[in-house]
């Protein structure tokens, strides 16, 4: 079994977002970037797959921000290959283009099942692993939270959860791409010692992508903040000047008589 | 008892063993008699399956595979009490608990999941927290001294304070750094901190053996300040302070370093005069464990405490080198739950009730950590109504009438 991971720097809302001055996009020069988190899952949940099923996993990224950190991490995690795709572009890819560069590469790597998470902040709809699993004409599941063999070798159980408390077992046809939720247990920690010594053992392969760029068939009109339409009010001072400010704030609500 | 290794099967025992056996200073782990000192003296030894004494003997057989594999591994809250209390003087604080972690690591067993946030946290962004480096100086919101940045304008300083990652981002902790800054600046100090180029300098993480993560701390942290020129670095964070004082020089990188309460009581004399507030009340004091037991500097605080006109210091039943440990050190501070699950007490809980006992009406500390683990046990106590915890930094503002607002 060989398993294909997508994994995916997105903005990392630990630090505020910038948006270019004309309102047409993030600033990506100004944005930090994180690891995708379900792309994390993604990750954990392949490994687990080479742990109890033998699967080589080879883990893929566009070249875009330091994802080179991720790689080593992934590296570190113990995954067998790691190809990197050039992205000299100024934005990252969207879906269409992930799914695009990645569905004339997966057919050369003579993998059976992609998996990558089933959403991400930067895309719309959680739409890149199902435009993927078009553009190969492969099965699709999403929203997946742990996978197994089936007693059908050329099978895989997904487990998919439902609102209600359902969980539906599926069985779902190779060559398959799967969008991870979140995988069987949660992402391993690997000690940084070992991304050290990744960062200085590992190669990658280099794969080129696209260097034109199609127009997308929808413009984006305006990419802005949302507004902040009320605040909270932050009660200050000592804890009898609080409880006087509180006092008096019910009782403009009318709670307090 | 011969210096052969007792498995040496793996690349990763070999690390262990030299680890535990050839300590760059100190006794060696061969040295142990088995006394178990250690284990009866370590505060939370009896919940241990693998206390110190335990983990030096399964070390000469050969059977860390089961060590590493208990709870115990994670239990270590950094307090050095076995290394006190030692008869051969091994540094079991420094060299056991951070090799059996480092081992554990490395064979791939998970840590808890909150020590592992906490981690992640430190690695990517430099703070426990998790808080974006661009907020560093929130805690200067509103401030009416004058802060030198010097990662935005580099100038020679007197004092390179290193504000620490809880008084930079922990509300409670905030007040803190702001009354430093203000007692330092009324001593006509020159000092500047690092703003949002400060990260953490790892020393709970060294301790909880994640060796690499500390290392790499210590690499960013020794290029970030070669950068700047000052006499001293201050710092409010007693394990921060221990970390660069024993720990990074074995990385070459040797800056001179003070806790706070040693280097305001150097200059009690100056200090004095500003002293005019008095404050009537008992109070008593905690000896965090990094510069009081570790650094055996008992005296400086209490220096500064009794310079305080009106107040009237007690001692604790267990005080100095013998006080109890709030827990949260070695990494505890992101372990309370666990500790307490397979512990069976937190042990800040513990020790508000040796404060209580005195009838001391404060208890002061002088570590960022102490603030809201003590907090939190006055209310587990429900003694908010006797007792408050207060940093010794707070009540010195009071007494010079610079803290905020005015009042106590």
């Amino acid at each position: 079994m060989n398993v294909l991971v997508v994994v995916r720097l997105v903005p990392d809302l630990v630090e505020p977002l910038v948006v270019t001055p004309q309102e047409d996009n993030l600033d990506w020069e100004e944005t930090a970037l994180v690891l995708n988190e379900s792309d994390d899952h993604a990750l954990e949940e392949a490994l687990l797959l080479k742990e109890k099923y033998q699967a080589r996993v080879t883990v893929v990224a566009f070249d875009f921000g330091e994802i080179d950190q991720v790689l080593y991490m992934a590296a570190a995690k113990g995954v067998d290959r790691i190809i990197k795709i050039s992205w000299p572009h100024r934005e990252p890819p969207n879906s269409l283009e992930i799914a695009e560069t990645l569905a004339q590469l997966v057919p050369t790597l003579k993998v059976e099942l992609v998996v990558m998470g089933c959403q991400s902040p930067t895309e719309f709809l959680g739409m890149a692993a199902p435009q993927l699993a078009a553009a190969l004409d492969w099965s699709y599941v999403g929203v997946v939270r742990g996978l197994e063999a089936s007693e059908h070798p050329e099978a895989w159980k997904a487990y998919k959860e439902y609102p209600g408390a359902v969980l539906a077992e599926m069985e779902v046809q190779l060559p398959a791409v799967v969008g991870i939720l979140t995988a069987s247990q949660p992402p391993r920690y690997v000690p940084v010692s070992r991304i050290r010594a990744a960062a200085q053992q590992t190669r990658f392969e280099m794969v080129e992508g696209p260097r034109e760029l199609k127009e997308p068939s929808a413009a984006i009109r305006r990419v802005y903040l949302t507004p902040a339409t009320a605040h909270a009010t932050m009660l200050r001072g000592s804890e009898e000047e609080v409880a006087r400010q509180l006092v008096e704030i019910l009782l403009e609500k009318g709670i307090l008589k | 008892m011969s210096g052969e290794l007792a498995s040496g099967s793996s690349s990763r025992v070999a690390e262990f063993y030299r680890m535990l056996f050839e300590p760059p200073e100190g006794s060696t782990a061969w040295a142990c008699m088995q006394c178990g000192l250690c284990t009866s003296s370590c505060p939370l030894g009896d919940a241990m399956e693998y206390p110190p004494r335990r983990i030096i003997a399964e070390a000469w057989s050969g059977t860390l595979e089961r060590v590493i594999r208990s709870p115990s591994v994670w239990m270590c809250v950094g307090c050095y009490t076995c290394s006190l209390r030692c008869p051969r003087q091994i540094d079991l604080t420094d060299t056991v608990c951070p090799a059996v972690r480092d081992y554990a690591l490395q064979e791939g067993i998970q840590p808890p999941p909150e020590l592992r946030a906490a981690f992640q946290n430190l690695y990517l962004y430099g703070n426990v927290f998790g808080q974006s480096p661009r907020k560093r100086l929130e805690w200067t919101r509103g401030l009416e001294v004058t802060v030198r940045d010097l990662s935005k304008s580099p100038e020679p300083v007197e004092v390179l304070w290193l504000v620490g990652c809880y008084p930079s981002y922990h509300p409670r902790n905030q007040v803190v750094a702001r009354n430093m800054a203000r007692i330092l600046t009324a001593l006509g100090i020159r000092w500047g901190i690092l703003g949002k180029e400060e990260r953490a300098l790892g020393d709970c993480d060294r301790l909880f053996g994640e060796e690499g993560l500390f290392e790499m701390l210590v690499e960013n942290n020794r290029r970030l300040f070669e950068r700047f020129q000052f006499e001293k670095i201050v710092l409010l964070d007693p394990h921060a302070f221990r970390a660069l004082e024993k720990f990074y020089p074995r990385f070459g990188a040797v800056f001179p370093a003070e806790h706070y309460t040693t280097f305001l009581a150097s200059r009690l004399q100056q200090l004095r005069p500003w002293l005019v507030k008095p404050i009537k009340a008992r109070v008593t004091y905690h000896d965090n464990c990094c510069v009081g037991r570790r650094c055996r500097c008992f005296d400086a605080p209490r220096a500064l405490l009794a310079a305080i006109p009106g107040l009237e210091l007690v001692e604790m039943e267990r005080n100095r080198e013998h006080a109890l440990c709030c827990g949260g050190g070695g990494g505890g501070m992101w372990l309370d739950a666990f500790i307490t699950q397979h512990g069976g007490r937190r042990l800040s809980d513990v020790r508000i009730q040796h404060a209580l006992k005195t009838g001391a009406e404060i208890l002061a500390v002088s570590c960022p950590f102490e603030l809201s683990r003590f907090e939190n046990a006055v209310k587990v106590a429900g003694a908010e109504d006797r007792l408050k915890v207060r940093d010794i930094l707070e009540l010195l503002a009071e007494s010079m009438g610079l803290n905020e607002g005015g009042g106590p």
